[in-house]
């Protein structure tokens, strides 16, 4: 498995301070194919869950906290997408600890479907709904 | 006939003819000179009264005839004797005698048969004969109702023989059933299994696949990746289509017994089973004897997933502790012992004597049919002529000491290959 590297050109957004924390969620999506490929346990998609969900608190109350600032009017709407991914994530952590045997899900499907997300998260959210917002930000001077 | 000195009238002549009691005339000598009729008969041809006496009775007659003379010529005694010493069934008599001496060549003897049984003798004798009659009678009404019982037993025993007949038969098809059961259980464990290890390279293809569809959205995918994308494709297509191998040699029908080593048999079973157990982290320590068993191998592949199986459904319950399967054998007495323990804490003590009972199960609501240890004790006992049991055992590994069950198998060592 070839891990996926940044490419500036198709993924950044023009704006340092958060295209530097899409580069830890790449990290963390590398991070999850390894897994993948060592055929992953519980014990070791958990921990991953968690980084993604440690990743969403900060990087999502670092996009929140300028949206407030400077009264982003998709605001609303793009929160949602946010709490969408905590969901997501929430949800996927609990179909590894199902009590009926055959409603839970084995880790490596789990990280199947969490990688699924995460990347198409990254093509969707990153480069389409985060893009909306750069150039408020940009005119605000933020870098 | 008798000398008619003695006895002159013709009535007389006619009763010493008609009586039965014996009148005959010897001499000192015991020669027999003349008798009446009623002695007639067992003179025959003798002439001696010695030849017709038994010994010990001659004896007897004898002193009594040496008392005789003119001065005592009257005897009166009693003797009893035969006077037919050849016939062995003859039954002496006892007969009240009388002897007049008139010289020496002229004894007249009168021996007065009397009726050998005494009066208590033959009251005796009737009551005997009544008692007989009566347990003769008896003796045949409890011969037509010993008929009547045997013909009611024989009835009784047609019954049972039909009956047992019947039973064995529903219990064949009970069996059938339950092979069936089994099979189909088995099955479902085993596409349980096949689900869990085409879970990994199926997840693998599709994370390859979406890995490169990024790349490529994205601008980022070079010759390389293509390249080893397809490698970790293709090897966990080769990954999904062994597994398919493995189950397909342990679903195909073998009818034949055949050598194999257990080390294989293990190995074939941790195959099929290993992704539940990696899954859920228990740890499977083993240590095999290298020996050849002989049987169906799948069938003992059976055996070990359903015992596995079983533990493995035990660990995931406990969490919080170290999961362990460890399985031992040793060579003892022409048997191979196969020990299989876990750490899961035991089998409940109150359903130990139960567990390889058919249809018994604790996961009613899960997934069990209470097959799978019924049908491992049936292809131990009695196909491949081995033991099963099951105990709850504690032992310590690594400097740990655990409490758990464990199941120990015995097999009889096919003899040529071992020696």
């Amino acid at each position: 498995m070839n891990f996926l590297k940044w490419n500036n050109e198709t993924m950044s957004i023009g704006i340092q301070s958060i295209d530097n924390q899409h580069k830890d969620l790449l990290k963390i999506i590398n991070k999850l194919s390894l897994s993948i490929n060592n055929n992953s346990q519980k014990k070791d998609i958990v921990p991953i869950i968690n980084e993604f969900i440690n990743y969403a608190e900060y990087h999502f109350s670092t996009e929140e906290e300028l949206f407030d600032r400077f009264n982003y009017v998709e605001s609303i709407p793009h929160k949602k997408e946010h709490a969408l991914f905590l969901k997501k994530m929430l949800e996927l952590k609990k179909q590894l600890d199902e009590e009926e045997r055959y409603e839970r899900k084995s880790a490596v499907e789990v990280a199947e479907q969490l990688f699924k997300f995460a990347i198409s998260w990254f093509l969707n959210h990153i480069r389409g709904s985060d893009k909306e917002y750069v150039s408020l930000l940009k005119d605000n001077g933020i870098e | 006939m008798i000398d008619m000195n003695i006895v002159s009238n013709n009535a007389l002549k006619l009763w010493l003819k008609d009586t039965n009691k014996l009148i005959f005339k010897i001499s000192k000598k015991m020669e027999i000179l003349d008798s009446n009729d009623a002695f007639e008969k067992y003179k025959h041809k003798f002439n001696l009264l010695s030849q017709l006496i038994t010994y010990t009775h001659i004896m007897a007659f004898k002193n009594k005839v040496d008392l005789l003379s003119a001065e005592n010529p009257l005897i009166r005694f009693t003797s009893n004797f035969s006077f037919d010493k050849e016939d062995v069934e003859d039954i002496p008599i006892t007969y009240n005698i009388v002897m007049e001496y008139i010289n020496d060549d002229n004894i007249i003897v009168l021996a007065d048969p009397q009726p050998y049984l005494s009066h208590e003798d033959a009251k005796a004798y009737f009551s005997m004969v009544n008692d007989f009659s009566t347990m003769n009678r008896d003796l045949k009404k409890s011969t037509l109702m010993l008929e009547e019982k045997e013909n009611m037993l024989q009835k009784l025993n047609e019954n049972l023989e039909q009956r047992v007949i019947k039973e064995v038969e529903k219990n064949k098809h009970k069996q059938q059933i339950i092979f069936q059961q089994s099979k189909m259980a088995s099955m479902g464990e085993m596409i349980e299994n096949i689900a869990h290890q085409w879970r990994q390279p199926l997840s693998i293809i599709s994370t390859s696949a979406g890995g490169l569809q990024f790349k490529n959205e994205l601008d980022i995918l070079d010759e390389d990746d293509i390249e080893t994308t397809m490698n970790t494709i293709n090897n966990s297509v080769q990954h999904l289509s062994q597994t398919i191998d493995y189950f397909r040699d342990f679903f195909k029908e073998k009818k034949n017994k055949d050598k194999f080593l257990l080390i294989d048999t293990f190995e074939k079973t941790l195959k099929l089973v290993h992704s539940q157990f990696r899954n859920n982290d228990i740890v499977i320590v083993k240590s095999i004897e290298n020996i050849t068993l002989y049987g169906l191998e799948n069938e003992l592949i059976q055996v070990f997933t359903n015992i596995l199986n079983n533990a493995r459904d035990e660990l995931i319950t406990k969490d919080k502790q170290d999961r362990l399967i460890i399985i031992d054998s040793y060579l003892k007495d022409n048997e191979i012992i196969i020990l299989i323990k876990d750490n899961a804490g035991g089998i409940p003590i109150d359903i130990l004597d139960n567990i390889f009972e058919s249809h018994f199960t604790t996961k009613q609501d899960t997934n069990g049919t209470g097959i799978g240890l019924y049908m491992s004790k049936m292809i131990i006992e009695e196909h491949m002529k081995g033991n099963i049991m099951a105990s709850n055992i504690e032992f310590s590994h690594e400097n740990k000491s655990y409490q758990g069950a464990e199941f120990r198998i015995s097999l009889p060592l096919d003899m040529e290959t071992n020696q």
